[in-house]
C-alpha cells in the first residue's frame, strides 16, 4: 500500500518525531491541525505536504472535534500518526475507529513492505518488542519529540469546525507550580518513595541546583502523595525523557517508570537495596542510604 | 441514570515472564480487576448513589467461558450487574477490536448515559481503548479526568489537569471519560460486598451477536527482548560515602554532565 500517512495533531506542534516516522514511508504526508493558527503555521512549515486546519473555539476542549477529524480522514485508509498527550490520543482514537485501524504504542520503526506496513512496537509495557505486519490501515502512537525544525511552509486549507454535543469550559485554573520542561532537560533527577517525607524533596532541591538538572519523580509521589506537579511524574502513563543524565534517587524502577526513561544516556541510581530492578537498568548504582549520599553528593559536585 | 463501567480482567505485566527470545509467559500471573477500572467502577457507584442510577460493568475477556472470579471481584466491587462479551476468537484482541466491541456491547445495552473507564489497563496500557471505542459510537471521549460530577442537569461536568493547572467543562451525555488512578480511592470489598456478588445479575452477549467486526486484523512478525539490558550495570559500593560521591562526581564530570 503506498499509502498515505495523516498526522493527528491536536493543541499543541511538538510533533517533531511523528513527521520523522512519517516521512520514513513512501506516500504523502498530510497534517491535520486541530489547533490555533499559530500551531498550524508551525506545522505547515514543518515538512508536511499538506495541512488541512480546524479552528476550535477557546472554550471548547479539542476532544469535541473528534466528528471533524473522522471525516476528513475517512475517505483516505491509510497510516494514522498521533501523539500520547489528553487530546491528541483521544483524536487520534476517532480516526482509528473510523478506519477500524489496529494501533500501535511505543513505535520503534515503521517501513513499507509492498503492500504492506511492518511496524516494530514496545508491547506490555515494555517487557517485549513486537514486529507486527499490517495489510490495511494502521494506526501509530509516536511520542511527540519537540518542536520540528521550521521550513518551507506548504499552504493551509481550512475546513469548517463542528464540535460535538454541547461541551464547554466553565473553569480554568492555573496552579502556582513552575510547569516543569523534564522533556528538553538535559539532567533530570527521578525522586521516588525511598523519600520519607515532603519536607525532603528540599535535599532534592539542593542537589538539582548543584547539577542544574530538573526534578522528575515516580508515579505515587505525583499521583497519590502530591508532593510534586503530574506534569513531573516520568514513566508509561507519563513524561517521555531523553536526558544526557538521568539520576534515579529512591526509585525501585518497575517497568512502568523505565518506559519513560530509556532514551538517557546515561542512568544513575542511587538506591538502599541492591536487588531493586533500578541496578539493572542504571549504569552506575550507588548502594546506599539516599540521606546520606545525596547531601554528600551535592557538596561533592558543588565544592569544586 | 445508566452508567457503563468498562473494566479489564487482567494480569499485571510486572507478574508475567519474558524468555530470550521475547515471548511472553502470563501462566504465573493471577488476574485482577484492572486498577485503575477499580478506580472507575468506585466512581460511577458514588454518581449512581447519588442520582439513584444504575451501574452496569462491561468487559471483553478472550476465553470461551466467563470465570466467575471475574464478574464476582467487579461485582463486589459496587457495580449492580455485569456484562461479559467472552469468546476464545477475543484472545489477543487488538486494541482497536477491543474498544468496537465494547462499542457494539454498548449500543445492544441501550440507553447509556455515561460510559466510564481506567486511564489505562495493567497489561496492555495502550491508553487507547476508551478513545477508540468512542470513535465507534460517534460520542465525545474525554481522558485524565480527576473529577466527574453529575449534578448539573443532563450534562456531566468533568476536571482534569491542563499543561498549566486543570480545566472544568460540561458536556451533554452520552459521553465516555476515562479516570486516572487517583480519582478517588476505591474500595476493599468486605465479606458482606462478596457474598452479595454472587447474587448480582451476570449477562453474556455472544460475540455474533454484536455482528461483523470492522477491524482489520494484523499478525505478529515476530517477537525479540528489548535492547535496554545494554546499560553498564556497575555497582559502586556506597558503604565508604565519601568515596563513592567522589568516584560518582568522577564519572559524572569524565561524562560531560556536570
Ligand atoms: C498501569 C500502570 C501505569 C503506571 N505508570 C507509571 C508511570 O508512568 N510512572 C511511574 O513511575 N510509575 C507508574 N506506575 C507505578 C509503578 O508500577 C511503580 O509502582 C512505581 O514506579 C514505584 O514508584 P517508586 O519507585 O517511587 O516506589 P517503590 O517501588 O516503593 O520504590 C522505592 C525505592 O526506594 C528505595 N529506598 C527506600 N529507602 C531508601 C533510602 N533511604 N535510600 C535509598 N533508597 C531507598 C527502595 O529500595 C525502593 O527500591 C504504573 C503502574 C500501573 C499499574
Ligand atoms: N477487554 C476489556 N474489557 C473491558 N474494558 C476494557 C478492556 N480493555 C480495555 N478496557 C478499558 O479501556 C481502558 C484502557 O485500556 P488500554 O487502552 O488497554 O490501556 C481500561 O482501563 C478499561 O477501562
Amino acid at each position: 500500500m503506498a499509502a498515505d500517512t495523516w498526522i493527528i495533531v491536536a493543541g499543541q506542534p511538538g510533533v517533531k518525531n511523528l513527521i520523522e516516522i512519517a516521512r520514513g514511508l513512501t506516500g504523502q504526508v498530510r497534517a491535520l491541525v486541530v489547533g490555533t493558527e499559530d500551531v498550524a503555521d508551525t506545522i505547515a512549515a514543518a515538512g508536511v505536504d499538506e495541512v488541512v486546519w480546524v479552528r476550535p473555539d477557546p472554550d471548547i476542549p479539542l476532544e469535541a472535534y473528534a466528528t471533524t477529524v473522522q471525516s476528513v480522514v475517512q475517505d483516505n485508509p491509510g497510516v494514522l500518526i498521533g501523539g500520547r498527550n489528553p487530546a491528541e490520543r483521544v483524536l487520534f482514537g476517532a480516526a482509528v475507529a473510523t478506519l477500524g485501524a489496529p494501533v500501535f504504542t511505543g513505535v520503534s520503526s515503521v517501513a513499507a513492505d509492498g503492500d504492506d506496513v511492518v511496524v516494530k512496537h514496545a508491547a506490555f509495557g515494555g517487557i517485549t518488542e513486537q514486529t507486527v505486519v499490517i495489510s490495511g490501515p494502521v494506526g501509530l502512537v509516536v511520542d511527540g519529540g519537540g518542536l520540528p525544525e521550521p521550513g518551507i511552509a506548504v499552504a493551509i486549507e481550512e475546513i469548517a469546525a463542528e464540535a460535538m454535543n454541547d461541551v464547554r469550559v466553565v473553569g480554568r485554573s492555573e496552579s502556582t507550580d513552575e510547569h516543569a520542561d523534564l522533556a528538553s532537560a538535559a539532567r533530570v533527577i527521578g525522586v521516588g518513595r525511598g523519600l520519607k517525607k515532603e519536607e525532603d524533596l528540599a535535599l532534592i532541591e539542593e542537589l538539582a541546583q548543584a547539577l542544574k538538572a530538573e526534578i522528575g519523580c515516580t508515579r505515587p509521589l505525583a499521583e497519590g502523595l502530591d508532593w510534586l506537579g503530574r506534569d513531573r511524574y516520568i514513566g508509561i502513563s507519563g513524561a517521555h525523557i531523553a536526558p544526557k543524565l538521568y539520576l534515579a534517587v529512591g526509585v525501585s524502577g518497575q517497568l512502568q517508570h523505565i518506559d519513560g526513561v530509556r532514551g538517557a544516556d546515561l542512568i544513575v541510581s542511587i538506591n538502599s537495596d541492591p536487588r531493586a530492578p533500578m541496578t539493572a537498568e542504571a549504569d552506575y548504582s550507588l548502594i546506599g542510604d539516599l540521606y546520606k549520599l545525596v547531601p554528600a553528593l551535592t557538596s561533592a559536585l558543588s565544592g569544586r | 441514570m445508566r452508567i457503563v463501567v468498562a473494566f479489564k480482567w487482567a494480569a499485571d505485566y510486572q507478574e508475567a515472564s519474558v524468555n530470550g527470545s521475547g515471548e511472553v509467559d502470563w501462566s504465573r500471573a493471577r488476574p485482577v480487576v484492572s486498577s485503575y477500572d477499580a478506580v472507575a467502577i468506585e466512581v460511577a457507584r458514588q454518581i449512581a448513589d447519588a442520582v439513584s442510577g444504575e451501574v452496569i460493568g462491561l468487559s471483553v475477556i478472550g476465553e470461551p467461558t466467563v470465570p466467575s472470579m471475574a464478574t464476582k471481584t467487579a461485582l463486589a466491587r459496587g457495580l449492580d450487574r455485569v456484562v461479559v462479551v467472552a469468546d476464545e476468537t477475543l484472545n489477543n484482541a487488538s486494541t482497536t477490536q477491543t474498544g468496537e466491541v465494547l462499542s457494539r456491547a454498548i449500543r445492544q445495552i441501550g440507553d447509556v448515559d455515561l460510559v466510564l473507564a481506567g486511564d489505562s489497563s495493567i497489561d496492555v496500557a495502550a491508553k487507547m481503548v476508551s478513545s477508540i471505542a468512542a470513535g465507534f459510537l460517534g460520542w465525545p471521549a474525554f481522558t485524565d479526568v480527576g473529577n466527574v460530577n453529575v449534578t448539573h442537569g443532563s450534562g456531566v461536568e468533568l476536571t482534569r489537569p491542563t499543561a498549566v493547572g486543570s480545566e472544568t467543562f460540561t458536556v451533554t451525555r452520552p459521553t465516555v471519560v476515562a479516570l486516572t488512578a487517583d480519582a478517588v480511592v476505591a474500595r476493599v470489598p468486605g465479606m458482606k460486598d462478596i457474598l452479595a456478588a454472587g447474587k448480582k445479575p451476570v449477562e453474556q452477549l455472544s460475540l455474533a451477536s454484536l455482528g461483523d467486526l470492522e477491524s482489520v486484523p494484523y499478525t505478529v512478525r515476530g517477537t525479540s527482548r528489548p535492547s535496554h539490558g545494554a546499560r553498564l550495570q556497575k555497582v559502586i559500593d556506597a558503604t565508604d560515602t565519601s568515596a563513592a560521591v567522589k568516584q560518582l562526581a568522577g564519572i559524572l564530570r569524565d561524562a560531560g554532565v556536570s
